[in-house]
This record gives C-alpha cells, sequence and structure tokens, in this order.
C-alpha cells in the first residue's frame, strides 16, 4: 500500500470538500477552522540556534498554519492542516502538508472508544511531539531538545500511515492507546541528524511501527506515559561509491523507549520524560564502522507554575546524552580524531521562561537557557564543528496569536 | 416538569447544572461520561447522535467553578486537551459563548446539546432540560 498518495488523495478530497461547505455554510457545527501564526527572536553569546542568533539575534524562526476538520457522519471525520515553518537553516518556511487524515470511530462509549485513522498523521510520542509546533500547547518556547530535537524533525513530526486508537476506562480513571504503522518522511534534516552529514544517498523506502500508552488518574491529575518505537530507514548509495562518506546499501535501524511522568495540581505541574533512543548503523558501515550500535539518552524534568490565568513560570533541566556510555564524549570525539569536539556529544540545559496571556487569542514567552554542551544545536546553522563553542547562552522571545 | 423547576431552586448544594436540550434521552449522565463528554475525549450520545458541547470562556467564573465543582479538573487541563486534539487534527473544540444568556438560548436551539448554567437563571422546561449526575 502506497500511503504517500492516499494523503495526496486525502488533502485533495477534505480541502475541496470544506471549502465548499465553509463558503455555504458557515454556521455550521460540523466544520471548524482554526490556526496560528507564531514568530520567534533568538540571540546567543556563542554558537547559532535558528540562524545567526549569536551576531545581533535571529528573527529567522515563524511557525504558521491553518487546519480544518468536517464531521461527515457522526462516526467519520477528516481533518488537515497545511504548515509553514522557517527555522534558521534547518526548516525554510514553504508550505508543507502537516496532517490530512481520516477519522473512522467505531466505538464511542466512555467505556470504550475506538476508532482507526489513516493518512498523514501526527506522530504520538511522549507527551509534546504532536503538537511541537503548536506554541500554545507546549511549556516553553523551545520544546526539551533532547527528547525533541528539532533536527530530525521530520522523521518525527508526521508519518503517512494507519492508527489503530481507544481511550478505555480502567480503575483510577482511563487509558489512551495508539498504535502506530506507517512510513516516516526522511529529508536530507534526517541524514544530518544521524548521520552528521549530508550524505552523497539517499533515504528512502521506511517504515515504522510505535505505540503509545497513557494512563490519566483522577481525571490527569496524574498521567504516566510509555511510548515504543521501531522505525527501519533504508539507505541507497549515490552514484560514487569513493567518496570518503559514502555508506554500504542497508537499514538503519532506530529503536525508541520513552517513559512520562506529570502531576497536575492547580498552581503547578511537574513533567519529566525519559528517553532510550539506539541506532543501529551495523548495515551502513562507512564511518559507523567505528561505532556500530549506540544508545542516546535524554531526560528532562520540568516545573511549570501558574500564578493565574494570564502569567506562568517554567523551571526546567534537560540531559541529553548522544552515547550514554560515553557521557562527555570523549571516546566518540577521540574516534573521529577529535573532527568533531568532546562537548558535540552532549548538552545540559537549564531553562527559566515566562509565560504571558494578555488575552486568550495571544501568548507571549520569554526564555534563557544555560547550556553545557552543543549535542543538539543543528549542525546546519552550525556548520563547523570545531568553532563550537561549549559554555553557551541563549535569550528567545515569541510572540503567538491564534485564531 | 415541574419538579424540575422546583428542584433546581432548591439545589443549593450543587452551584451550577448541567443542562441539555430536549431531544436528548438521558436523565441522568454519569460524572465520568460529563468529563469525557466537555473534554471532546467522546462525540457520540449512546445513541450515535453527536454531542454539541456549549462552554463559556476559559475565564469566566462560572466555568471556572463548573469545571474545578463538576468536573474535578483544572480549566487549564480541558483547554491543553482541546489544543492537542484539535492541532492534531484528532478532534473539535466545543462551541465557546460569550455569556448565560447565549448558552441557554444554543442548548436550547441545537440538537443533541450539553451546557450548564448557574442555579440564579431562571429556566423554562419547555426550551431545555436540567440533568442529574451519578
Amino acid at each position: 500500500m502506497n500511503f504517500k498518495h492516499l494523503t495526496t488523495l486525502l488533502f485533495m478530497g477534505i480541502s475541496t470538500y470544506s471549502a465548499g461547505i465553509y463558503a455555504s455554510d458557515s454556521e455550521n457545527h460540523n466544520l471548524s477552522v482554526n490556526g496560528f501564526l507564531t514568530q520567534g527572536f533568538f540571540y546567543t553569546d556563542q554558537n547559532n540556534l535558528y540562524g545567526e542568533s549569536s551576531d545581533n539575534g535571529s528573527f529567522d524562526f515563524h511557525e504558521i498554519a491553518v487546519n480544518s476538520a468536517y464531521r461527515f457522519t457522526p462516526k467519520l471525520r477528516g481533518a488537515l492542516q497545511i504548515m509553514s515553518r522557517q527555522a534558521g537553516n534547518v526548516d525554510n518556511g514553504e508550505l508543507k502538508l502537516d496532517y490530512a487524515l481520516l477519522d473512522y470511530r467505531f466505538n464511542d462509549s466512555v467505556e470504550k472508544a475506538v476508532g482507526v485513522r489513516a493518512g498523514r498523521l501526527k506522530i504520538p510520542f511522549g507527551f509534546y511531539n504532536e503538537t511541537r509546533d503548536v506554541a500554545f500547547t507546549r511549556p516553553s518556547i523551545m520544546l526539551p531538545q533532547s527528547l525533541y530535537f528539532d533536527q530530525a524533525r521530520d522523521l518525527e513530526l508526521s508519518i503517512d500511515g494507519v492508527i489503530l486508537y481507544s481511550s478505555l476506562e480502567v480503575p483510577g480513571g482511563w487509558l489512551d492507546l495508539d498504535l502506530l504503522y506507517g512510513s516516516p518522511q526522511t529529508d536530507t534534516n534526517v541524514e544530518y541528524a544521524y548521520f552528521a552529514f549530508d550524505a552523497p544517498g539517499k533515504l528512502n523506502d521506511s517504515d515504522g511501527v510505535m505505540g503509545r500508552a497513557i494512563y490519566s488518574v483522577d481525571g490527569g491529575r496524574i498521567r504516566v506515559g510509555l511510548t515504543g518505537s521501531e522505525y527501519r530507514l533504508g539507505y541507497k548509495p549515490g552514484n560514487d561509491p569513493t567518496l570518503w562518506n559514502e555508506l554500504n546499501e542497508g537499514d538503519l535501524k532506530l529503536n525508541v523507549l520513552a517513559l512520562s511522568g506529570q502531576y497536575n495540581a492547580e498552581n503547578w505541574s511537574l513533567t519529566g520524560e525519559y528517553m532510550l533512543h539506539e541506532l543501529d548503523w551495523r548495515e551502513l558501515g562507512g564511518v559507523f564502522t567505528l561505532n556500530p550500535v549506540t544508545t542516546i539518552e535524554s531526560y528532562y524534568l520540568q516545573l511549570q507554575y501558574r500564578f493565574n490565568y494570564s502569567w506562568d513560570l517554567l523551571l526546567r533541566y534537560d540531559d541529553l546524552k548522544l552515547d550514554k556510555d560515553d557521557p562527555l564524549g570523549k571516546q566518540n570525539s577521540a574516534l573521529l580524531n577529535n573532527a568533531r569536539p568532546a562537548h558535540n556529544f552532549y548538552a545540559k540545559d537549564l531553562t527559566l521562561g515566562v509565560g504571558w496571556r494578555p488575552a486568550p487569542k495571544w501568548l507571549f514567552r520569554a526564555e534563557l537557557h544555560n547550556v553545557e554542551g552543543t549535542g543538539w544545536l543543528a549542525e546546519q546553522d552550525n556548520p563547523d564543528a570545531s568553532v563550537l563553542r561549549k559554555y553557551w547562552n541563549a535569550f528567545s522571545l515569541q510572540a503567538t496569536y491564534r485564531f | 416538569m415541574l419538579y424540575i423547576v422546583l428542584g433546581l431552586s432548591a439545589g443549593q448544594a450543587l452551584a451550577d447544572s448541567v443542562i441539555v436540550s430536549l431531544d436528548v434521552k438521558a436523565q441522568a449522565i454519569n460524572k465520568n461520561f460529563l468529563l469525557a463528554a466537555f473534554a471532546m475525549r467522546i462525540t457520540r450520545w449512546p445513541d450515535g447522535r453527536p454531542i454539541r458541547v456549549f462552554v463559556l470562556p476559559d475565564r469566566h467564573p462560572l466555568h471556572q467553578r463548573f469545571v474545578k465543582q463538576r468536573l474535578q479538573v483544572f480549566p487549564y487541563q480541558l483547554r491543553n486537551n482541546w489544543d492537542r486534539q484539535v492541532f492534531t487534527g484528532t478532534g473539535a473544540f466545543p462551541v465557546t459563548v460569550d455569556n448565560m444568556e447565549e448558552m441557554y438560548r444554543m442548548v436550547s436551539q441545537t440538537e443533541g446539546s450539553i451546557g450548564y448554567i448557574a442555579d440564579s437563571v431562571k429556566l423554562s422546561p419547555e426550551k431545555v432540560r436540567v440533568v442529574d449526575e451519578f
């Protein structure tokens, strides 16, 4: 089954249908149109974040999206979202189809809601992945980069495939389950993230399965989640096998296991997530024969405090080790003859942020990051790893309007 | 129908009432159903017809009181749920009305609707029905 064609068909079908309905009946309860605009500003004292932030700061960051949903029948819905994201040299702002899906819900009771979604789907990973680009669903301007690193975002963003979902009443609360199969999007950014360079060949013919369970206790006061996934990204070499960075034809295998936990009180929320992410390059050989299997270890701990509806504070510690057996990156750096400094293999980020909602449609945020290590900085914005600085700070601002 | 009106004015213990349109068959609603419906996690009545949910703005004192006392969650949790569903294409927002008069009018005029209203508002049993919770 070719999921790519399915997504295109869905996009055309749903958008034509919605546009027709919208024009004829704007009071229709079955149709909705929503969206948002976000503009960011980033200033860093060293290294680059979303553009050339270390010079005079960078406004090279925006997120704009419009979505529409239509309820065809009580059981069948369709939804799609178009998005433009500019983020330094990682994302160039071109319009992308973020999701386009049909959702059929067989069963819809409190005890058991079960359905299936097909098309281009947001990936249900952890607490934040599905809405990572939606500013007012994020606790901060940047999500904790150890788990939600922006570099491999295309792989993590959406997938063309099917999800079987359910929400079940269980003792103490309810259990949300998602089981996903599909073909992830693999573009050059994914090569940067997992190879640290743009390889001569292409990643294509990929597939993955993912499962997520979230147990919500006492109306969601306590939420505990478990996500597991297995991806296989097929690599096809380019035309010149003598290039230094060429790899064998084969599969890069990615396995992810993440644990999530959250406690929600009236004025504060405590959230933590822990992830193990195994990368298996054995079939690709090339430069990866030096370290054919590695495990990334990530976690963060985050406290949000809400003074009232308008103001909130955020404090977070976020920790990434690109090789959990080499927490200071020294062995990995030595393997590459110090082409990448040791601090390029980890990052410890202490974040302090403040959010302000002057009106329901507006959200402003400011944030300070004090970082040791450069493990999640984008190669695209920092092409020469040798000039990266181990200790750096970032200041960022964000304005969002929703409609 | 008179007992509903009487019951309403006497029901001081619960500050607010859940109201539904007259075509909704349920006489009483389970607390878990109420939360799932207002969180937009379930979308159909037991008879299979769509649930149309009406709420007051996030900052409205009645909304805050209703969500905390009757749904026993915090308004920000509901808002997070709605946003997450809408921006992943997996669900919808409830319809936000500006005030209680509009809430009363919309629930009375929309099939399959559910909303809430302060006990101080005088209700006509020919327009909306108050449902009990169990």
